[in-house]
C-alpha cells in the first residue's frame, strides 16, 4: 500500500511537470510576426513569398495566396513559401527546394530557419514539399498527406487551389489542438495497460525468496571436485550495419549541420 | 503425566515469556531462564485415563478433561487456562532434540499482523479491526531437519558470445564448449514439518528459521503455548526433502559455469544421502479470522515474523488502484501523442 502511494505520487509528480510546457502551447497566442522576430533583421532579402516562376498563376491569385501564406506564418510560427517553377534545368526539385530557401534567406526566427517550401514543378510535373529547422520535426510526417490532398487540383490544373488546400492542410497540422484527437487511441490502449498492471499486481506469484540453494549449504565441506571445459567450434555470423537515416519512400530527408532539412516530392500529376 | 510449570515463589503459573526470552510468573513476576528452574518445583499429576483406545487426560489444577488428541503435547487447559504439558508425548524414545523458542508475545504477533494487512494494496480496511470470530494460538510445530551429503555430476553444452564491428560488419562468434562439473557438499538441517496439520507449502514458506537461536530442547518453553509431538517419523518425511536437497546440489553445480552466457544442462547425475534427521520445535503463530463469514488463516514465523496467508480483496480498492493506473497511463500516454505530433516540447 505504502510502496504504491509513493510510487503513484511520484508518478504523477512527473506527469504534472510535463503537463506544464503542454497546457502553455495549447493556450499561448499567436507569435510575433516574421520581420519582428528576426534575429538579424538585415539578413531579410525579400518580403514575398510567392513565386509563381512557372506563371500558371494569375496577380489577383498570386495576391490572395501571398496574403494568406503571411497571416499563417504568424500565426503557425514558421515561414511559408509558395514556388512555381518550369525550367528544364530542374534536375532535382528536392536541391532545388533547398537552395531556394537557402539562397533567400527564409525562415522564422533567423536565416534558414523554421519554415515550410511547397513547390509545384511544372518541368517534372510533381509537387514538392520540403520542412527547415523546427518545422522538419513538427510536420515531417505530414509532408507526404499534405502533397496528397492536393493531388487532385493539380491533376485538374487548379494550381491555385493546390496551394490553398497544401496552406489549409500545414494549418490543421500545426494546430496545437488538433493532436488532441490522438489521445483518443491513447484510450484503449491505456485500459488495456492499466489492466494488464492489475492483474499482475493481483496475482503476484509467491514465490519463496528467502531461501536458495546456499541457505542450508555448509560452506566448508563445498566442493568443486571436477570440473572439464572442452572447447567444440566457434560459429561467426556477420550483418552489416546501416549507415545513417534512411531513404524515404517519395523523397528523402537528411539533416546536415545546423540547420536540418527534409523533403517528399509528391506523386506525379 | 501432565505437567504444570508453578512458580517458585508464590505457586503461580509460570509461562514462558517471548519477549523477555524468560520464564516467568504471571502473578509475582518472579523470572528465570528456562534452564534453571528446578523441575522439582514442577506440579506433575498422571491424571490419565484409558478408555475404548481413547486417552484423556484431566487438568491438575482444576481436573477438568483436557483436549487433546494423539499428538497433544502441550495446551491450555480451556476451562481454568493452566498451561499444560503433556510429558507422555515427549518421552525418552522420541524426545526432541532441539527447540527455536518464540520471539514474539501474542501482542506483538496481533500488531505485526494488523500492520502487514494494512500493508495489503487491496485489503478492505475493516479487516482485522472488526469485531468478529478470531483465534490466535502459539504452536511449537515438529520438524524434522535434515543434514544431506550431496554429489552431482552434470554435463552441459555451455556458449559464450562475442560481438565486435569491423569496418561496416558486426560480427558475432558463438563459441561452445561441452562441459563437466562433478561437486560434493554437505546441506544442514533443511526443514520438513512432520505435523499433519500445518499445511506443507506453507509452512516451506515460512522458512528461513535461523538456527542461530537453536536450544536445547526444554519443556519449559512449552509453557504457554500449544505443542504437538511429531506425526511422521523421520523416515515417513525424507520423500519431501530429498528432491530439496538434490535441486539445491545442482543449482550450485550449475552454478559454476556462471561464466558462460548460455547455459544447456543435458544430463545430472544427483545423488543425495541424508545423514542426519533432528526432531526440533520451530515456533509458528496461526491467527484465524472470521470475516463476512469466510474464514483466513495467516501463519507467522514465530522467530522472524515473516507472515504467510491471503488476506480477502476488496472490489473497490481493486477499482481505486485500476483507476489510478490507468488515469497514469492514459496521462502519459496523451502527453506522449502529443508531443510526439508536435515534435518536440516547443
Amino acid at each position: 500500500m505504502k510502496s504504491f502511494r509513493i510510487t503513484m505520487s511520484v508518478i504523477y509528480g512527473v506527469l504534472l511537470l510535463l503537463t506544464i510546457p503542454a497546457l502553455i502551447k495549447l493556450t499561448s497566442s499567436p507569435q510575433e510576426p516574421v520581420s519582428s522576430v528576426r534575429n538579424n533583421k538585415n539578413l531579410i532579402v525579400t518580403e514575398q513569398r510567392v513565386f509563381d516562376d512557372a506563371d500558371i498563376l494569375s496577380d489577383s491569385e498570386e495576391k490572395a495566396l501571398e496574403k494568406k501564406a503571411k497571416e499563417l506564418a504568424k500565426k503557425r510560427s514558421l515561414d511559408i513559401v509558395l514556388v512555381t517553377v518550369n525550367d528544364e534545368n530542374v534536375n532535382s526539385p528536392v536541391d532545388y527546394t533547398r537552395n531556394f530557401y537557402y539562397t533567400h534567406d527564409f525562415g522564422y526566427e533567423d536565416s534558414k530557419g523554421t519554415g515550410v517550401l511547397y513547390m509545384i514543378d511544372m518541368y517534372n510535373r510533381v509537387p514538392v514539399a520540403s520542412t527547415f529547422g523546427k518545422a522538419n520535426q513538427s510536420m515531417g510526417n505530414a509532408r507526404d498527406s499534405i502533397l496528397e490532398a492536393s493531388h487532385d487540383d493539380l491533376a485538374s490544373g487548379d494550381y491555385y487551389d493546390a496551394f490553398d488546400v497544401m496552406l489549409d492542410e500545414t494549418d490543421k497540422t500545426l494546430n496545437p489542438a488538433s493532436a488532441l484527437g490522438k489521445i483518443l487511441i491513447v484510450l484503449p490502449v491505456s485500459l488495456v495497460g492499466a489492466g494488464i498492471i492489475l492483474l499482475m499486481l493481483l496475482f503476484k506469484p509467491n514465490v519463496n525468496t528467502d531461501v536458495n540453494a546456499n541457505t542450508y549449504l555448509d560452506a566448508d565441506q563445498y566442493d568443486l571436485v571436477e570440473e572439464k571445459d572442452n572447447y567444440i567450434n566457434t560459429i561467426r555470423t556477420s550483418r552489416t550495419i546501416s549507415a545513417g537515416g534512411s531513404t524515404g519512400s517519395s523523397g528523402r530527408s537528411g539533416g546536415g549541420g545546423s540547420s536540418s532539412f527534409g523533403s517528399s516530392v509528391g506523386r506525379k500529376f | 503425566m501432565v505437567l504444570i510449570y508453578k512458580c517458585p515463589t508464590c505457586g503461580g503459573v509460570m509461562t514462558y515469556n517471548a519477549q523477555k526470552q524468560l520464564l516467568e510468573c504471571s502473578h509475582c513476576q518472579t523470572s528465570m531462564a528456562a534452564d534453571e528452574y528446578d523441575i522439582s518445583d514442577l506440579r506433575a499429576e498422571e491424571n490419565k485415563t484409558e478408555e475404548f483406545n481413547i486417552t484423556s487426560y484431566r487438568c491438575p489444577s482444576c481436573g477438568a478433561e483436557l483436549i487433546t488428541d494423539d499428538y497433544t503435547a502441550a495446551t491450555t487447559c480451556s476451562y481454568c487456562g493452566s498451561p499444560t504439558i503433556i510429558n507422555d508425548r515427549l518421552s525418552e524414545e522420541n524426545a526432541p532434540d532441539l527447540i527455536i523458542p518464540f520471539k514474539f508475545n501474542k501482542a506483538a504477533t496481533l500488531e505485526k499482523l494488523k500492520h502487514w494487512c494494512r500493508n495489503g494494496l487491496f485489503t478492505p480496511s475493516d479487516f482485522l479491526s472488526q469485531n468478529s470470530l478470531k483465534k490466535l494460538s502459539g504452536i511449537y510445530v515438529p520438524f524434522w531437519l535434515y543434514d544431506f551429503d550431496t554429489h552431482c555430476s552434470m554435463n552441459a553444452k555451455c556458449s559464450k558470445v562475442r560481438t565486435y564491428i569491423q569496418g561496416d560488419k558486426e560480427y558475432t562468434e558463438t563459441s561452445y564448449y561441452e562441459v563437466y562439473r562433478e561437486t560434493v557438499a554437505s546441506y544442514e538441517k533443511i526443514p520438513a514439518d512432520a505435523s499433519e496439520k500445518m499445511e506443507d507449502n506453507i509452512m516451506d514458506a515460512l522458512e528461513p528459521f535461523y538456527y542461530l537461536d537453536l536450544e536445547d530442547f526444554d519443556m519449559a518453553y512449552f509453557s504457554g503455548y500449544s505443542a504437538e509431538k511429531y506425526n511422521f517419523t523421520a523416515e515417513d518425511m525424507i520423500a519431501r526433502v530429498v528432491p530439496r536437497a538434490k535441486g539445491y546440489a545442482e543449482s550450485i553445480t550449475r552454478n559454476t559455469m556462471r561464466d558462460y552466457d548460455s547455459i544447456n544442462v543435458t544430463s545430472a547425475d544427483t545423488d543425495a544421502k541424508m545423514t542426519k534427521a533432528t526432531y526440533a520445535f520451530l515456533p509458528v503463530w496461526r491467527y484465524a479470522y472470521r470475516y463476512k463469514g469466510i474464514d483466513y488463516i495467516f501463519s507467522m514465523n514465530g522467530q522472524t515474523g515473516k507472515i504467510i496467508g491471503k488476506p480477502p480483496k476488496s472490489a473497490s480498492k481493486i477499482f481505486i488502484v485500476f483507476l489510478f493506473l490507468f488515469l497514469a497511463v492514459f496521462w502519459g500516454g496523451s502527453l506522449l501523442a502529443l508531443y510526439l505530433s508536435w515534435g518536440g516540447v516547443f
